[in-house]
């Protein structure tokens, strides 16, 4: 009876707190040849890492390839967006590119393609993170 | 005596505590309703049908293959090739608006700055406009714009968007084709076509989450 009532307490708090983890880990370009690899989910970072950015221009586009590797062996159901910015660092409005849904396989490598939606946008930063669950939005 | 009525109303206490408990815990926050504004970008995954991620999918892929395509670079290299998008035809089982699809991939093209377009779905709306401006006394004739000065497109967009699905007791699964095409109204040649895949799966959760 003593231990149920604490653990009924600590189920009802964990009921009411339902925040998915949108933290991943990122690549920011700076410059054509500057890039800041970024890891803001330490979990993820040991699952997944960005190992090659390229970029180049495509009908005056600037065109890039990501490539991601996974670390892990299973499957991982992972989510990625780009973000564009001008060369001041604005970032360009009305971006088009939303959240898109990736299936990794174990150990697999894939290149992601991102591609500026306008000439003015020359720097980028790639987001990349898990598909939230329910069962992680009760670990805090 | 005492110590024994005390411990029955202890035990009392406690289980009336432990059922409230289990009641909050059971209703948990459920039965709140709760407003929040959500990221429209964001993947949403509430059925296996045509979603929000399915159409900005499809149309950025389409956007981002057209404006990385060799032969567009050719097309737009010294002018802004005028285009007019025809439908997507929708070839599921599903009511799906394509004109949204259509909506996203011009919006995105111009803003691209390689494209123009006209717009074949407000050529009524117009000619009712450029008619006021011509014969109502209302407006002043030097102001007004003429007729027979609106361009032709040079280029017609068009596209498809087909499905299979398939189900079982325990999964459904949907794939759905987007393909699309740019063809030259001059010569009727296809100039540039591509096509999309997505397959949606749903399975019974294993757990009860």
């Amino acid at each position: 009876m003593k231990i149920l009532i604490p653990l009924l307490s600590v189920c009802l708090l964990a009921a009411c707190s339902s925040r998915p983890v949108t933290s991943g880990i990122s690549v920011e370009q700076h410059s054509h040849y500057q890039q800041q690899l970024k890891v803001s989910n330490p979990e993820l970072g040991k699952k997944l890492a960005i190992i090659d950015v390229k970029t180049r221009q495509t009908n005056e586009l600037t065109d890039v390839v990501v490539t991601l590797a996974s670390q892990y062996k299973k499957s991982q159901y992972l989510q990625y967006q780009f973000t564009w910015y001008d060369k001041d660092g604005f970032v360009i409005k009305g971006n088009h590119s939303p959240w898109q849904a990736l299936n990794l396989f174990g150990f697999a490598n894939i290149q992601l393609p991102g591609l500026a939606p306008t000439s003015n946008a020359v720097t980028f930063s790639l987001a990349v993170r898990e598909v939230s669950t329910k069962a992680q939005e009760f670990e805090d | 005596m005492n110590t024994l009525n005390k411990m029955a109303t202890f035990n009392k206490l406690t289980g009336l505590a432990l059922i409230g408990l289990s009641t909050l815990a059971l209703s948990g926050c459920a039965n709140k309703a709760v407003v929040s504004y959500g990221d429209a970008q964001a993947v949403e995954t509430t059925d296996i049908n045509f979603g929000s991620t399915d159409l900005q999918k499809v149309a950025s892929q389409m956007t981002d293959s057209l404006l990385a395509s060799p032969v567009i670079g050719t097309m737009t290299a010294n002018t802004r090739p005028i285009v007019f998008v025809e439908r997507i035809k929708n070839k599921t089982s599903e009511h799906i608006d394509t004109e949204s699809i259509t909506d996203s991939i011009s919006t995105q093209l111009l803003r691209s700055g390689k494209f123009r377009f006209v717009d074949m779905g407000r050529v009524e709306a117009a000619r009712e406009q450029l008619t006021f401006q011509n014969e109502d006394a209302l407006v002043n004739p030097a102001t007004a714009v003429a007729f027979g000065q609106q361009v032709g497109a040079q280029y017609m967009l068009y596209g498809n968007l087909s499905s299979i699905v398939k189900s079982n007791a325990d999964k459904a699964d949907v794939y759905y084709k987007f393909t699309m095409r740019l063809m030259d109204l001059k010569s009727g040649l296809v100039e540039w076509a591509d096509e999309t895949e997505i397959r949606k799966t749903r399975e019974k959760s294993t757990f009860g989450w």
